[in-house]
């Protein structure tokens, strides 16, 4: 992972320079933005670090600039600043996601210790994305059949019952289970189940990747 | 002009005192006494009333002046002996025999009847007729006076017919019509309208007084109104609320109008209107409009402390975040020189940012605010009228007001609005105390004194009050026991009470006490 930026999107300049300038004399870089517009237009999937939103802003305002980036598939964790404590913004903001909404003037220690949760959320997002982008990849591997058995295999099923089901023999069932078995990287019914469980296999909620022709049942 | 029988009267003193030789020699019959010659002569000055002397029983003319003669159109001559039947409207005969009747069992008796002119033209006559015992006539015989009351007549009949008209008028009105003395006591009501403001009958009504039923607390100044003359073209109009004799406090709007001035018996005429409805919808639109100047306030004061909030917040942030950036760098030996004066500097102009925030907004309320137009007022026809206004929102909380005003005081020099927003928030301050307080009832009582050059105003109710700790905190914003106030009530009462030279306190003596002063006119 490379060096983690703090997103700092504040209208206000000196609060953008102050914040940046304690941002850095804590060794922590970051990156200033006067509007949520400006950071939209430069905003990719592969920035790292967290986002620090001031909720009132013109044009864009904090929590809609957080729904924008959600809708993107942003996964940097947001600290909100806010003017005034109001409540409902407030709530809505957390509900939302945020890692905390700090009221301005903050305390900069709270900010730093709050930057810092921030960026350890991130590396956890990362990871994760990261484990189900393998096994995304992983499975995308699979023949249409042996997707087919799996799917089967971690509802439970036995390969007895997958073979009558899908009307082959026993064993071909078993040579497909070696090879998903090989392919997913996994070396027991136990770590197949929680590879697919990631993916939503199990439940259902994830259908095959999309290279994958899978016809619905 | 004197009466009829103060005429007659004045004659008989004439032949009885005036002419003693007369009296005793005077006999008609004869009719060649001087004496006689010259009380017929007296008589006859009085040209203007019609006046003959009759026979005991009343039925024959003796002696007539030449007043009568004229009046019945006949000469002197042709009357003297002739029967009354001659002058008297032949189907009012036996009219006539009646008081006829009557008028020879008294020695004075007055009539009414239809005499007849001599050709044939009746018209109303009165007739006095008064014994006159005199020797100079054989028998007892009568004197009578006869006056023509026709064109009296038609008047009375127009002022029945008017007073009819009148009566009717005010028994159908929807208003309570009635007329009292100085004292209120009802010497006429009209009927309906009594019964159904009041539920009294007209018998009931006049064995009361209209101040019994008056609120106590109203009932010193309907008395006064009731004591001192009210023009027709100014009629006093007060509203007070009076109890019904089933017990329910009717509002009623009465104009007060005096018919008789004469300061022994002073009569006025009242009309009322029943005003309770009405005072109750005032009362509910004034709860409403108060609620929402509350709320006005309420939603003023929160976005002008969002709007400051954001203005300060900005800066005092960014102070914040230089000093602890500039401290982090002198912590690990100041490696970027440059940087650290950056912070620094940069925080300065913060700060200052900050304070600009605070001077622009001072320049801004200053610059909104219109200079004053102070003039000199009467405080307490101020007061007073403030009081009434405020009068409604006590009354539900069985609140009295009392005053005791200086009435020498030397008017004050002031904007008159803003002393009427002082007293309203005193006096609002303390009914909201006592209905605060869940007391049944309370007192106000407000006073006006001199202080030096000030003129001195308090208000102090029966309220809870508050402790000598609260009385430092209770003049500052922010600072209030109500669920939806601001707080700003006193506040802003000081601002003004000082924007005029004077001072606004609070004292806790017996009571809560709020003074303030305002400086005099010079």
């Amino acid at each position: 992972m490379s060096t983690p930026l703090v997103y700092i999107v504040d209208d206000d300049p000196a609060v953008r320079d102050s914040v940046a300038l304690l941002l850095n004399s804590a060794h922590i870089c970051a990156k200033a933005y006067c509007s949520a517009r400006a950071f939209l237009l430069d905003f990719h999937g592969s920035m790292e670090g967290c986002l620090l939103l001031d909720i009132r802003m013109p044009e864009m305002g904090g929590p809609e600039l957080q729904l924008e980036l959600l809708s993107r598939g942003s996964l940097l964790p947001v600290i909100y600043l806010s003017a005034y404590g109001d409540v409902p913004t407030t709530v809505q903001a957390i509900k939302n996601g945020a890692v905390d909404v700090l009221t301005k003037p903050v305390n900069p220690q709270s900010l730093l210790d709050n930057v810092q949760e921030a960026f350890k959320l991130y590396e956890t997002r990362a990871a994760e994305q990261k484990t189900l982008a393998d096994v995304r990849r992983k499975i995308a591997l699979l023949t249409h059949r042996e997707y087919e058995i799996l799917t089967l295999i971690v509802n439970g099923e036995s390969s007895k019952k997958v073979a009558r089901k899908l009307n082959i023999s026993f064993r071909t069932v078993e040579v497909h289970r070696t090879h998903i078995l090989q392919k997913l990287d996994v070396d027991s019914l136990l770590a197949l189940t929680a590879v697919a469980d990631a993916c939503g296999i199990a439940t259902g909620r994830i259908m095959a990747p999309h290279s994958m022709d899978v016809p619905h049942k | 002009m004197h009466s009829a029988s103060e005429n007659v009267a004045w004659w008989r003193r004439l032949t009885e005192s005036k002419l003693p030789a007369a009296r005793s020699d005077l006999s008609l019959k004869q009719g060649n006494n001087d004496c006689q010659r010259f009380a017929w002569a007296a008589l006859d000055e009085f040209s203007f009333l019609a006046f003959a002397v009759v026979s005991g029983n009343g039925r024959i003319l003796l002696k007539v002046n030449a007043a009568f003669a004229q009046l019945h159109g006949f000469t002197v001559e042709a009357l003297t002996g002739a029967s009354i039947h001659l002058i008297v409207k032949p189907e009012d005969r036996r009219s006539l025999d009646r008081h006829l009747l009557h008028a020879n069992a008294a020695p004075h008796y007055i009539y009414e009847i239809d005499h007849i002119r001599n050709g044939g033209m009746p018209f109303h006559a009165q007739i006095n007729v008064s014994l006159m015992v005199n020797s100079a006539f054989a028998e007892v015989c009568r004197t009578i006076l006869v006056q023509d009351i026709t064109e009296r007549k038609v008047w009375e009949g127009e002022v029945r017919a008017s007073e009819a008209r009148f009566r009717a008028m005010v028994e159908s009105s929807s208003d309570f019509i009635y007329e009292t003395d100085s004292t209120g006591l009802f010497s006429y009501t009209s009927i309906p309208a009594g019964k159904k403001f009041l539920g009294y009958s007209e018998t009931e009504l006049r064995k009361l007084s209209l101040l019994d039923l008056v609120h106590p607390s109203y009932r010193p100044t309907v008395a006064a109104s009731y004591r001192q003359k009210n023009d027709l073209s100014t009629p006093s109009y007060q509203e007070f609320p009076v109890c019904s004799k089933v017990g329910d406090w009717v509002w009623i709007g009465q104009k007060l109008t005096t018919i008789s001035a004469n300061p022994l018996s002073l009569r006025h005429i009242g009309s009322a209107k029943d005003v309770t409805e009405s005072k109750r919808s005032n009362a509910r639109r004034r709860k409403g409009q108060i609620e929402l100047e509350d709320l006005q306030d309420w939603y003023v004061a929160t976005q002008t402390t969002v709007a400051l909030a954001h203005e300060l917040n900005q800066p005092l942030n960014a102070v914040s975040s230089y000093n602890e950036a500039a401290l982090r760098m002198l912590n690990s030996g100041n490696p970027f020189p440059d940087k650290l004066q950056h912070a620094l500097t940069s925080s300065v102009q913060q700060s200052e940012r900050a304070g600009k925030v605070m001077r622009d907004l001072i320049a801004f309320l200053v610059k909104g605010h219109h200079p004053l137009a102070k003039e000199a007022i009467d405080i307490n026809v101020v007061l007073r009228q403030t009081l009434v206004d405020m009068s409604e929102e006590a009354r539900s909380g069985e609140i009295t007001l009392v005053t005791d005003l200086c009435e020498s005081l030397r008017p004050i020099f002031a904007h008159r609005l803003h002393i009427e927003k002082v007293l309203c928030n005193l006096l609002r301050n303390s009914v909201e105390a006592i209905l605060g307080s869940n007391l049944a009832h309370g007192t106000i009582t407000v006073t006006t004194a001199y202080r030096g050059e000030f003129a001195l105003v308090t208000v102090s109710d029966s309220g809870p009050g508050f402790s000598i700790g609260q009385v430092e905190k209770i003049l500052e914003p922010f600072n209030t026991s109500k669920k939806r106030g601001v707080g700003m009530g006193l506040p802003v009462s000081r601002a003004l009470v000082e924007a005029h030279g004077g001072k606004l306190w609070a004292e806790t003596g017996g009571g809560p006490v709020f003074c303030f002063t305002v400086p005099f006119a010079r």
